[in-house]
């Protein structure tokens, strides 16, 4: 049975990367509980990005991806800085309501002021590098789907490995738990949300750089992603980074196997019928912390 | 949220509007036209916008030659309207034309998905609507009075040209195809074609190996691909929009699957972004259906010279089926203003119900003639199969009669 062979090992490729868009996004949640509605649209911009720069600098795909990291991490910094935490401060005492509704507005003005910008039309890099496969026997991987799982993986790895191990990870994570005694022991939140959300959408760039190669790029692209990254955030547990990329893998397989079995229009259902299953026996996500 | 993204669009277009209107100085009032199509958000997106273009495209030459004569050189006036796909969107759309803008006739909206439910609307106000290119078969089998398709027959039209061409072929190359795998996009368009499709292919005795429809403007078209090549099918059929056409192909090229003909319904493969986004490798030898015979065969009088030369130069692009249906509706429209000599929903109506163009340089542009029977159809288009040269052009095969008689069909036509 090659072809769910195929099918599963598909899966884990385009797995890691939603796993990698959703990853921004948990570490938004988790430190901030923000909820970013913008999230797919930044995706969009990552992926345009890329796409200017491969077919203005004649850059590889791959070789753009740090660039896109440096825009968007820029960008998440700048929007943290001047928007986000003027109206997160001023409802700091209850839910962040006012941001929640400024982020939808957020993701309706980039949808159409890219439309508006740059036209409705799809686009898709022209490198020769995104066409070429590796044949295993029956199995055929492209180099992009092989290339989006190593770095996704990377990555994910990179961003734990920080988060644990290094003092400003400690002090994201700790602001998050707490913010008021993070405070106490010295840690500047404000400087603290702004690297979380930089972090979040410098992730996101890579991500978009390591999307372009397969699909197409138009202002609307975000909506799509933008949704599955929040069923996998939610499913692999609020907060957890791993859990965020583990999340992605299964939706992938979910996505890519249940296709093979089933009609593919209910393959996304099957997706949110698993969401809501956690959802009932495991409120926390798969490898969500319990908060005391 | 939809409405309020729609709110930003019609300000802008009504702003754009405004000032066109405001540079057209004629003793007549300009007759409105509410058109309702694709710019964005949707798979179809980029096919809706170059039959947005051909539509400008008509307007213009037909204000530049005078207008409607009979009603003293009165100009047309296009009030445009993105539908973004959405049938929602088409229906308030549509609403606010008849209603706020007080249009006396209506045109569009390419989709199925969009047009079955908008025109609908148009019959309860009794204002006419003129489908440009809406293939679904019951738009003009509901009984409606207000419902004109000039330029598109029914798609089962389209489909039976699909599988009598996939009988012709195997019978004439000695090399039977006995499976078929079919996917479509599932809103109207996708399923009517798949339904006719499904019926003709039982009859031909070719075996259904996979019958899916799948959501257009999918992200990620690769399990579904992996299914198709998992049946081992000998043809593979692909309904779907262009951003949709082009993944899949490149997909069935990626992932090598073998088949004697991937044969395409004169939707996203007549796109003209579709060989410049597939490639000329993943793009050869695919069929498609085309309701257009192409350049050679149409581009023969000083009039559809103007058309072709003016589209080519402005967006860099050649016409196709796709465009030139919308060229052609707009002048359906003038026709009947002429004959109706008032710029009034029941007088166009009735105009648009006695259509009959024959012989003239619009009919040689199209390929057909035009005569509205009285369901509001025009019964006499016809489709050929094309199929992609490996230089990238676009060669009719089939019916024998209209074959090029340079080109050699190659059958079968994707192995691996």
């Amino acid at each position: 049975m090659s072809i769910y062979l195929q099918a599963l090992l598909g899966g884990i490729a385009t797995g890691a990367v939603y796993g990698l868009i959703a990853l921004g996004l948990s570490l938004q949640f988790g430190v901030m509980k923000i909820i970013n509605f913008a999230h797919g649209s930044f995706l969009m911009v990552a992926m345009y990005v890329t796409y200017y720069t491969c077919t203005n600098f004649g850059l590889h795909p791959l070789a753009a991806a740090p660039i896109a990291a440096v825009v968007l991490f820029f960008v998440g910094w700048a929007c943290q800085r001047f928007f986000i935490d003027g109206i997160y401060r001023k409802e700091s005492a209850r839910e962040p309501i006012g941001v929640l509704i400024f982020t939808t507005g957020l993701w309706i003005f980039l949808d159409y002021f890219a439309l508006a910008l740059l036209g409705p039309d799809s686009r898709m890099i022209d490198s020769p590098w995104s066409n070429e496969v590796v044949i295993m026997g029956d199995l055929i991987f492209t180099y992009p789907q092989i290339a989006g799982f190593v770095i996704a993986a990377l990555v994910t790895i990179g961003l734990v490995a920080f988060m644990r191990y290094t003092a400003l990870g400690r002090a994201i994570r700790a602001t998050g738990q707490d913010r008021e005694a993070a405070s106490v022991l010295g840690i500047d939140s404000k400087r603290v949300y702004q690297l979380s959300f930089a972090i979040g959408l410098g992730v996101l760039g890579i991500a978009g750089a390591l999307l372009l190669p397969m699909y197409p790029v138009n202002p609307f692209v975000g909506d799509i992603f933008g949704m599955r990254a929040f069923v996998i955030v939610v499913l692999g547990g609020i907060g957890s980074i791993a859990g965020a990329f583990w999340g992605g893998i299964i939706v992938g397989i979910l996505e890519s196997v249940g296709s093979q079995v089933i009609p593919v229009t209910y393959a996304e259902a099957l997706i949110f019928l698993l969401f809501l299953g956690v959802m009932y026996f495991r409120p926390s996500g798969l490898f969500g912390v319990e908060k005391e | 949220m939809t409405t309020r993204k729609s709110f930003i669009v019609r300000a802008c277009l009504t702003g754009a509007l405004a000032m066109l209107g405001a540079s057209a100085a004629y003793a007549a009032d300009p007759v409105k036209i509410g058109y309702l199509i694709p710019l964005s958000g949707s798979a179809a997106a980029s096919i809706g916008r170059d039959m947005s273009r051909a539509t400008h495209l008509a307007v213009k030459h037909i204000n530049e030659s005078g207008g409607i004569k009979s009603l003293g050189g009165a100009q047309l006036q296009l009030l445009e309207s993105d539908t973004r796909g959405d049938p929602k969107v088409a229906l308030t759309e549509t609403e606010r034309l008849i209603t706020r803008e007080k249009v006396p006739v209506l045109l569009g909206a390419f989709q199925s998905g969009t047009t079955f439910p908008a025109t609908a609307v148009a019959e309860k106000y009794s204002v006419p609507w003129v489908v440009d290119l809406a293939g679904k078969g019951e738009i003009t089998e509901r009984g409606f009075k207000y419902v004109f398709r000039a330029t598109q027959v029914p798609a089962a039209a389209n489909a039976e040209g699909m599988a009598d061409f996939v009988a012709y072929a195997s019978k004439a190359t000695g090399k039977p195809a006995k499976t078929v795998a079919m996917v479509y996009e599932n809103t109207d368009w996708g399923q009517d074609m798949a339904n006719t499709l499904r019926k003709k292919f039982k009859e031909q005795g070719v075996e259904i190996v996979l019958d899916e429809g799948y959501p257009p403007n999918s992200p990620d078209l690769r399990p579904l691909v992996l299914k198709i090549k998992g049946r081992k099918p000998d043809i593979v059929t692909v309904t779907s929009y262009a951003a949709d056409a082009v993944q899949l192909h490149k997909l069935l090229a990626q992932m090598r699957v073998s088949a004697m003909g991937y044969i395409g319904s004169a939707g996203g493969q007549i796109d003209s972004g579709f060989l410049p986004q597939v490639g000329k490798g993943p793009a050869k030898g695919v069929f498609t259906t085309n309701g257009w015979a192409g350049y050679e065969s149409a581009v023969t009088t000083p009039f559809a010279k103007k058309f072709w030369d003016e589209f080519t130069g402005t967006y860099k692009a050649e016409p196709n089926e796709l465009s030139v249906s919308a060229y052609g509706a707009v002048w359906v429209i003038k026709d009947a203003l002429e004959r109706a000599g008032k710029a009034e929903p029941q007088a166009i109506r009735d105009a648009l119900a006695t259509t009959s163009i024959k012989g003239t340089d619009l009919n040689k542009l199209l390929g057909y003639d035009i005569v509205i029977n009285e369901k509001g159809q025009n019964p006499l288009k016809k489709f050929v199969v094309q199929q992609i040269t490996p230089e990238g052009e676009y060669r009719t095969i089939w019916p024998e009669n209209l074959a090029s008689k340079t080109y050699k069909m190659v059958w079968p036509a994707a192995t691996y």
